[in-house]
């Protein structure tokens, strides 16, 4: 009798566990969601918030033609109230866990500010914290996240990956992704320096590249700086990893050469004499020889000698010029030098603090450059 | 039930995984940005400091439980009343622990499961454990070991792409008042939890010394502690670790090698979960203890299921919502000061004066 019970009760308690096996309470299938790959944040004449996401296209996509996106726009107070009303026009709810890039207006960035668009995304647990952030340099942030992508079918997928290998291949753009972009905003000393893109024309079509850096101070937009002076951005903040320099010959007045960095580290310390503060930015770059008109001798160590002083030289003055320039121009401390103060120093860095934007302008910057060619690749000469 | 015992490797076990459960997914360290670490550190040194008056209570009384010792320390009422205290600090860190676990399932994972679901699910799991003895329980601490570290371990070191040490600059720059007051909250959550182990003290023998099983389990735990400060801040930066819940989540989140590697943040959330389980059960076997003596019932296994469902209803109405679970934590450091500290302290020192007194007139009456 009693083992009866107790096979009786097992079936039960089995048949019990069966109703969690099912499937989890929170099933989401991948046919209820629509995957967003870009959003777009921009202002419509109201006042509104403007979104655009870049979805993926299941009506066009087929095996001939390849994956196809497609935008989607929806209007809101805020940007959270612009993501849900645009569940009024589409059969699935947007999902954001796969959101690559995160395009914003530049009047936009320029007037309010990105805090509030940031902690909406960083604030959902959908989505992830590696996402890029970057400023349309154009009038709206949606043209860049409707151009056509030139080597990839989803051009946030291409957006992303330019800004992941820029500062490896061409330097001219800092990568920030969300959190390091949060961790910025709120440090000490720092200002935020984003990607900027514009779109061009390719083959008579538009296409989103990178236009250098759009120059922040707290969270609100100041300008831009252009591709070729970010890369100095780069070289003095210490996170250039590659990119070409060109320079001149002695003999010719135009840059005839061109040499592809592999390596660059930069050390920025300060000199506090009786609260006279003193930068001191000291680059170390190993180059490449990679295409040059004139036709010399390039094993001699003369001439691989004046290369690379002439490459110093250029680097060293432009350096000067942007810090300078953008201090000048827009008031912000893009370049990180309150926080290595702060970070070696902290007592004095409070004493500094209330004035550092005024005197970090008139602050004594010395500059030195080192550049080694190591090779000249495939050519002697 | 009387004689079921714990090895020492069991008890350092669960002792770890006992104070993991809260560290592994949120640090309350957010004050120091930058210099937490030092506070656990800072924890550490005191839990050292406490586990040596832990461990001497339950060596004056060896192999019995804290609430045993009680009642033999204090007499019968004053003990019953010590008893009560003792159980509903079980029952209380219970239940936050509930709550804690299911607010960060419902905003991590399952956000419309209703969280009463969560709760009932595990702890069906947490009550079948409870019954299943201590000798089981004290397998499950082993076992559950052997994936929580491995966990660990992966996940900091799949992390150390994204690390970035100048995040830890400048050290020590909060002044020592501010950081020894840290060091105390540490202390009080998590390292002081393991005051509740005397609960289970009558399940060690009396050939494992006491300090040796507190003073490890700490030192490791401490280490692991340290070590996923340091991760989460070298990670994901000062201002991040502050202003985010469960900062080792974000950092797994975080973590992309190579492409394939990525979204590894489950396997935080299973540490949790193990963690989480392990803790909650030892609070339902302690609070039971304490319940069975209470009454003096000698089978604490019948006081399981009612405690169960007294933590389930406790964490659903402590606290309105997760801010307040949050607030909360910052008041707690004063609120343990009675069961960490003091109490403590006074049953150390009344066990030390009694234990003379019966050696005393012992020696009397053999001579």
């Amino acid at each position: 009798m009693n083992k009866r019970i107790r096979k009786a009760s097992c079936i039960l308690v089995s048949a019990a566990l069966c109703a969690f096996l099912c499937g989890c309470w929170d099933y989401r299938g991948v046919n209820e969601d629509t995957v967003v790959f870009g959003v777009a944040v921009d202002k419509t004449k109201k006042g509104d918030y403007h979104l655009s996401y870049e979805i993926l296209d299941l009506i066009n996509t087929s095996k001939e033609k390849g994956v196809k996106t497609k935008m989607i726009e929806s209007e809101g107070d805020t940007i959270f109230e612009a993501v849900r009303s645009a569940k009024k026009k589409l059969a699935n709810r947007l999902y954001f866990g796969n959101t690559l890039a995160i395009v914003i207006n530049k009047e936009l960035a320029k007037g309010e500010g990105i805090s509030d668009i940031l902690d909406c995304f960083l604030r959902n647990s959908e989505c992830r914290e590696t996402t890029e952030v970057v400023i349309s340099e154009g009038d709206t942030a949606g043209e860049i996240l409707s151009a056509d992508g030139c080597d990839s079918a989803i051009i946030s997928s291409e957006v992303d990956k330019i800004v992941e290998n820029d500062q490896k291949e061409t330097g001219s753009a800092r990568r920030q992704q969300l959190y390091q972009v949060y961790n910025t905003l709120t440090g000490e000393g720092t200002s935020l320096g984003l990607p900027a893109f514009s779109i061009t024309l390719n083959e008579g079509k538009p296409a989103a590249e990178v236009a250098g850096t759009a120059v922040f101070k707290g969270d609100k937009l100041q300008g831009f700086l252009t591709p070729e002076d970010s890369r100095y951005y780069l070289f003095v903040t210490n996170t250039l990893k590659g990119g070409v320099i060109s320079v001149s010959s002695q003999e010719s007045l135009f840059d005839d050469m061109s040499l592809e960095i592999t390596e660059n580290s930069t050390d920025t310390s300060f000199e506090n004499k009786n609260g006279v503060i003193k930068l001191k930015i000291k680059t170390n770059t190993t180059v490449e020889l990679s295409e040059t008109k004139k036709e010399t001798e390039l094993t001699t160590g003369q001439e691989i000698k004046n290369i690379q002083n002439a490459a110093e030289k250029k680097i060293k003055e432009n350096m000067i010029r942007v810090i300078r320039q953008t201090q000048k121009k827009y008031n912000g401390d893009i370049f990180g030098f309150g926080q290595i103060i702060y970070k070696k120093d902290p007592k004095l860095w409070n004493k500094l603090r209330s004035d550092w934007d005024r005197m970090v302008k008139d602050m004594d910057i010395e500059v030195s450059c080192k550049v080694t060619v190591s090779a000249t690749e495939m050519m002697m000469s | 039930m009387e004689n079921e015992f714990l090895t020492r490797r069991q008890a350092i076990c669960f002792l770890i995984i006992f104070v993991l459960g809260s560290t592994i997914v949120f640090g309350v360290t957010g004050e120091l940005e930058q210099d937490a670490w030092i506070a656990v550190i800072g924890g550490v040194l005191i839990a050292l400091v406490f586990s040596l008056v832990y461990a001497r209570i339950m060596k004056i009384y060896p192999e019995k439980s804290l609430f045993g010792i009680l009642e033999e320390v204090f007499g019968k009422i004053l003990g019953k009343v010590l008893t009560v205290i003792f159980t509903w600090y079980a029952i209380h860190l219970g239940a936050a622990i509930m709550r804690t676990f299911t607010d960060y399932v419902s905003s991590t994972a399952l956000p419309t499961t209703p969280p009463i679901v969560i709760m009932i699910v595990m702890l069906a799991v947490v009550l079948y454990l409870a019954k299943s003895g201590t000798e089981t329980f004290g397998k499950w601490c082993v076992a559950a070991i052997m994936i929580i570290i491995p966990v660990f371990i992966s996940v900091t070191l799949f992390s150390l792409k994204g690390m970035n040490f100048a995040n830890l600059l400048p050290v020590f720059s909060h002044g020592l008042g501010k950081t020894l007051s840290v060091s105390y909250t540490q202390f009080s959550l998590p390292f002081g939890e393991i005051v509740l182990f005397l609960a289970a003290a009558g399940t060690v023998r009396k050939e494992d010394s006491p300090y040796r099983i507190y003073i490890y389990s700490i030192l490791l735990v401490g280490l692991i502690a340290l070590i996923v400060n340091l991760r989460n801040l070298a990670v994901l930066g000062p201002e991040l670790v502050k202003e985010s819940y469960y900062p080792s989540f974000t950092t797994a989140k975080i973590v992309n090698i190579g492409e394939f590697l990525a979204r590894i943040e489950s396997l935080i959330s299973m540490n949790f979960m193990l963690a989480g389980l392990t803790k909650i059960c030892f609070c339902v076997i302690a609070a039971s203890m304490g319940t069975a003596s209470l009454f003096n019932v000698k089978k604490y296994n019948v006081f399981m299921a009612p405690t169960t469902f007294t933590i389930i209803a406790l964490s659903l109405n402590l606290y309105k919502n997760q801010m307040q679970l949050f607030e909360f934590v910052k008041e707690y450091q004063f609120y343990v000061i009675p069961f960490q500290i003091i109490l403590p302290l006074i049953i150390w020192i009344a066990a030390e004066i009694k234990s003379r007194i019966k050696r005393i007139d012992q020696d009397k009456e053999s001579a």
